[in-house]
């Protein structure tokens, strides 16, 4: 009786063990494909950089066409780029054929989609050997806090014709040699950076 | 108390369950992550490199005063979806980015695009121009003013040289008489008739007046080819008629009507004029010529019957086979037969004349003709007569026994005097040669004892003094053509002949020339061997001048 009792109360550990793994271990392969698939089909461009304004024009795209909005984060010499620095162009606004020039309101900041902030320690950089807070992958130059920025995807069902998003970046250092798009994703509303992008200035 | 052992054993057993159960899963999963992770980051990055790396946009943008150029080049060889052209700009002292196109355009290969942007409307000025394709790439466009231009624009007065290279033409002739007058069209393509020191090295070309010596030139293993009767303008038929060889092609003058070259050893009986005829009755061979050959039947231009493993029992033949050898030996080793009915604008008919005289004009060897229906004329030149044979027996051989062995005792050489290369203002030449060549040697160049050039391209100056030549002979042309079943396949060269500098050996006039020649007869110690004929079309003789 006493060794039934003892099977019996083993083989429920070893159920409930397997059941909770598997739960955990299959959202860690959904999240980790999930991010190996997003480094692959987002990608970002340098289209132009204007050294007079101090603005870096920069195309997003998405190659597998999905309607996922677009996370990420700029940092510029070592600092993180608020919301109010980068513009996104809306093309089905644009009357006069100008990009960003503020007169028809093809321009919009990138606030007005998300303006809030998160904790470095809360961005995870996913790495060879695995996700790693931004906070620790960026050793002593990390801040505390960072401004993801959430841009939408342009739908067609909207009526946008081109799947490319133009962001303009207003750079207050005009001297800036260079500027670090992380590309990310939402899962579970934190933020996994999929790849980074080193965009080159000079 | 010590526990009992089955006690013990199912302790032992349930941990050891245990650990399985607690390793396996993640073990799996760990495995099976892995996996997918890898695929789909190998694929999507396979993809993504495959889409950018065949694309290849040229963008130039010009500037003039107010308006703005751009044109896009795609160099690559696959479509591509321009989504964007955006220009950085200053307008009215503001800096701005211009969108100039707003809907993508797709640019197929090799194809330009031009857009034409009016500033003055805008009031911008123009700092640089960038083209956004779907992949995504962004391309920025070498950016002009005008001013730039006409600075770098050529003065007046065509004072730039000439191209890098220029292209000429020898082969296919255009015919603008008669294509049986081959001593016309030639010599109306700018061909000049000559006599080389040697046929196997020349190494002088003495150019003769007029074409008189095609009258002879080629002799024959025991006669000589003799014109029996011309006729023209007349209908023609065959009747299922012994024949061995058929060269066919298209008329240079006219693509619906064909050219044909019938070889037999023995008379060929056809219908010409309505009337029943024995061509070369009483001779050992005949060689038939029909120019303008305009078929009467649906069925086509003439049905060949011979080797049913080629033919079937019987087959009509269309069109005119780029092979030129498609129709030689209609039945392996024995005759074959044709049938055919229609009109011809000229047939001509030699007879094969067993005798001492062995020397014969190049007439019955020459057709000229096309296997593309173009309307220019390549030169088909064939010593075959009968059937093919091997080392050990004697090629060529007719039923009753005659030697119909051919060759060129005087080259057919050829200068082509209307391009005058001058070593002054020409630092190379390319020749390019596209031909056909089928032999009747059987096994090839084991059927012969010594290596002889067949063709011959090279540059010969003023003077006849040859500078350079390129030789093709026989083992080398017969490595790729099948004599039996037969099959000359198409064969190109390219023969790149420095010229010396005026500087050093004072100018020179250049000249193209070709040599076209059946070098063997026979080997007098063993006449089964070098007793070869051959097949040789000359599709095509090109020259490029790097200047």
């Amino acid at each position: 009786m006493f060794l039934a009792s003892a099977a019996l109360v083993v083989g429920m550990a070893i159920l409930a063990y397997f059941v909770s793994f598997s739960s955990v271990h299959s959202q860690q392969v959904d999240l980790a494909n999930l991010v190996s698939y997003e480094s692959a089909v987002q990608v970002v461009r340098l289209v132009a950089y204007d050294s007079r304004s101090g603005t870096a024009w920069l195309l997003l795209r998405r190659l597998d066409e999905t309607p996922r909005n677009f996370v990420l984060l700029i940092e510029v010499d070592g600092e993180f780029l608020e919301c109010e620095s980068v513009y996104v162009f809306d093309e089905l606004r644009d009357t006069n054929g100008l990009v960003c020039d503020g007169a028809d309101g093809d321009c919009v900041v990138a606030c007005s989609f998300y303006s809030g902030r998160v904790s470095s320690r809360d961005v995870f950089v996913w790495t060879r050997d695995g996700p790693m807070p931004l906070y620790d992958y960026l050793r002593r130059q990390a801040p505390e806090l960072v401004s993801p920025l959430r841009i939408p995807h342009p739908s067609p069902a909207a009526g946008y014709r081109t799947r490319n998003v133009v962001v303009g970046v207003r750079l207050s250092e005009l001297e800036a040699s260079g500027l670090r798009v992380y590309l990310g994703v939402d899962y579970g509303g934190t933020i996994h950076v999929a790849r980074i992008y080193e965009v080159n200035l000079s | 108390m010590r526990p009992r052992r089955g006690t013990s054993n199912l302790i032992i057993a349930v941990l050891v369950m245990t650990a399985i159960a607690v390793s396996l899963p993640s073990l799996f999963l760990y495995v099976y992550a892995g996996r997918v992770r890898q695929e789909v980051r190998a694929l999507s990055y396979l993809e993504v490199e495959d889409r950018a790396r065949y694309v290849d946009i040229d963008a130039v943008a010009v500037v003039d005063r107010d308006v703005l150029e751009v044109v896009l080049w795609n160099r690559g060889g696959r479509e591509v979806a321009i989504e964007g052209v955006l220009a950085l700009s200053s307008c009215g002292g503001e800096r701005a980015m211009l969108r100039l196109t707003g809907s993508p355009e797709v640019l197929g290969p090799g194809s330009v695009y031009h857009l034409t942007v009016d500033l003055a409307s805008r009031g911008c000025g123009v700092d640089g121009v960038y083209v956004v394709t779907s992949e995504p790439r962004v391309y920025s466009a070498r950016l002009y003013n005008a001013d730039m231009i006409e600075e770098l624009a050529p003065p007046t007065g065509g004072e730039f040289g000439p191209p890098v290279s220029t292209i000429y033409v020898l082969v296919p002739v255009e015919v603008r008489t008669a294509p049986w007058e081959i001593a016309g069209v030639l010599g109306d393509a700018g061909f000049v008739l000559a006599m080389p020191d040697s046929s196997t090295s020349p190494s002088r070309l003495t150019l003769l007046d007029g074409y008189g010596a095609l009258a002879g030139g080629m002799n024959s293993a025991s006669g000589r080819w003799v014109s029996q009767s011309n006729y023209t303008d007349v209908t023609l038929s065959a009747n299922r008629v012994e024949v061995r060889n058929v060269f066919l092609g298209y008329d240079p003058r006219d693509p619906s009507r064909y050219v044909l070259l019938v070889t037999n050893d023995g008379p060929i009986g056809l219908g010409i004029g309505g009337s029943s005829v024995t061509l070369c009755s009483g001779y050992s061979a005949t060689r038939v010529k029909v120019y303008g050959f305009a078929s009467g039947d649906q069925r086509g231009i003439v049905l060949v019957e011979g080797d049913s493993s080629r033919f079937g029992s019987g087959r009509w033949v269309k069109r005119p086979d780029q092979d030129v050898a498609n129709l030689t030996f209609l039945n392996n080793r024995n005759r074959g037969r044709i049938t055919l009915s229609g009109r011809a604008e000229r047939v001509e008919v030699y007879c094969f004349v067993v005798g001492q005289a062995r020397e014969s004009g190049y007439a019955p060897y020459l057709l000229l003709m096309n296997t593309d229906g173009s309307r220019r004329a390549g030169v088909l030149f064939t010593t075959i007569d009968v059937v093919y044979g091997w080392s050990a027996n004697r090629n060529d051989l007719s039923g009753s026994g005659v030697a119909l062995q051919d060759y060129s005792a005087r080259p057919l050489a050829l200068v082509y005097r209307r391009l005058a290369i001058d070593n002054n203002a020409t630092k190379a030449v390319l020749v390019s040669l596209n031909y056909r060549f089928h032999d009747n040697e059987g096994e090839d160049f084991r059927g012969a004892t010594v290596d002889r050039p067949v063709l011959i391209l090279g540059l010969v100056d003023e003077e006849g003094r040859v500078l350079s030549y390129r030789s093709f002979t026989f083992r080398e042309l017969t490595r790729y053509e099948d004599t039996y079943p037969p099959a000359a396949q198409a064969q190109s060269a390219l023969a790149l002949i420095p010229l010396p500098p005026a500087e050093s050996v004072g100018y020179r006039r250049l000249y193209v020339f070709i040599i076209i020649q059946d070098p063997y007869l026979y080997n007098t110690g063993n006449t089964n061997l070098d007793d070869l004929d051959l097949t040789v079309y000359v599709e095509s003789l090109a020259v490029l001048l790097f200047e």
